[in-house]
């Protein structure tokens, strides 16, 4: 604290100084545009500017009071939270459906396989007929392989 | 400003499910497999690193046979044959497993390209019986050891051994059979 300087004038300055920004901030940030704040530069011309500036504000502002553009925010919001909870749904729905066309390529593949040995096994009884052995596994291998394909179609393209 | 001061907690709640999700699938896995006896390798540092080897010279052969070098991709399966596997004991289930993937790798393309590198169906015989090795029944059921063991059928329906090659078809099919029955327990496609 320096010469004849009083604390309390000093915190005057202060408090007014936090008002006036206070006061244009919440301009700012209510939605008015930057461009119509007077310049601190243009002393003569600042009052008149002031008030149309102030006109301009109050007829570019979309909603009457605050309580129209908190509703708005939070409709907005509302909308936001759905799109949301949307995709959060289509990716869980994605994952399920990954994991099922993996799930069916690892049946289709199977499938194939034991068809696959079916037919080698049918075609070594064709080479050994009247063999119970061979024609026993034919028949059965035909039964594996006619489930498989069953659980295979069951899969979706 | 109301949307950024409610958004902080609402990326921690989308968040933690997918963390205590991931936590979850790696103990159900771990579980899983412990269970299924296939997490016993005495050293899975050496599973690890053998799986890492042949990640790449599987990618190094798909790569050779895309180019139509067989050649080529004969002699890199050839070369990892002769290369030391783990036993079962070292290795665990998995180890087999990966082992079985290379030899049946192997067995295919000999049989399907008999004239490239060809050897007679005795040595393609005593690939397979090398490949599985005494204890391949002892495996869990996998999709590898299904594969190598239809093979050798069809080495051994070649050598005119038909009563072996439908046995080896029949224990094939089995394994196939078991492993889809698993895929559709889970949950009807």
């Amino acid at each position: 604290m320096s010469g004849g300087e009083r604390p309390g004038a000093r915190w005057g300055a202060c408090l007014l100084a936090l008002m006036l920004g206070a006061c244009s901030a919440t301009k700012v940030h209510d939605g008015a545009p930057a461009s119509v704040a007077p310049s601190p530069t243009r002393d003569g011309e600042g009052e008149s500017m002031k008030a149309e500036a102030s006109e301009e504000a109050e007829a570019a502002w979309p909603g009457e009071d605050l309580d129209e553009l908190d509703a708005e925010v939070q409709q907005a919001w509302s909308e936001l939270e759905g799109l949301d909870q949307e995709r959060e749904k289509a990716s869980a729905a994605g994952k399920v459906d990954g994991s099922m066309a993996a799930r069916c390529e690892r049946i289709r593949g199977l499938a194939d396989q034991i068809c696959t040995l079916s037919q080698r096994m049918c075609g070594l009884a064709v080479e050994h007929p009247g063999q119970a052995r061979y024609a026993s596994a034919c028949v059965q291998s035909e039964d594996t392989c006619e489930r498989a394909r069953q659980a295979a179609e069951r899969c979706p393209e | 400003m109301t949307v950024s001061r409610t958004n902080e907690p609402r990326r921690g709640r989308s968040l933690l499910p997918v963390v205590l999700g991931m936590m979850l699938g790696a103990l159900a896995m771990l579980v899983g497999l412990a269970q299924a006896g296939r997490l016993s390798p005495r050293k899975p540092e050496v599973v690890v690193a053998l799986g890492q080897l042949l990640e790449a010279e599987h990618r190094r052969v798909s790569l050779l046979v895309e180019r139509g070098d067989i050649a080529g991709a004969i002699e890199v399966l050839e070369a990892l044959r002769k290369q030391p596997w783990p036993d079962r004991e070292t290795g665990g289930d998995v180890g087999k497993q990966l082992r079985h993937d290379v030899y049946g790798r192997l067995l295919r393309l000999r049989l399907d390209h008999p004239k490239v590198l060809p050897v007679g169906p005795a040595a393609l015989l005593e690939l397979a019986d090398e490949g599985l090795g005494s204890d391949a029944l002892d495996v869990d059921t996998n999709p590898f050891t299904a594969r190598l063991t239809a093979l050798r059928g069809e080495v051994l329906e070649q050598l005119d051994r038909d009563d072996d090659a439908l046995t080896a078809y029949e224990a094939a099919l089995e394994m196939n059979r078991v492993l889809l029955e698993r895929e559709l327990q889970e949950s009807p496609p």
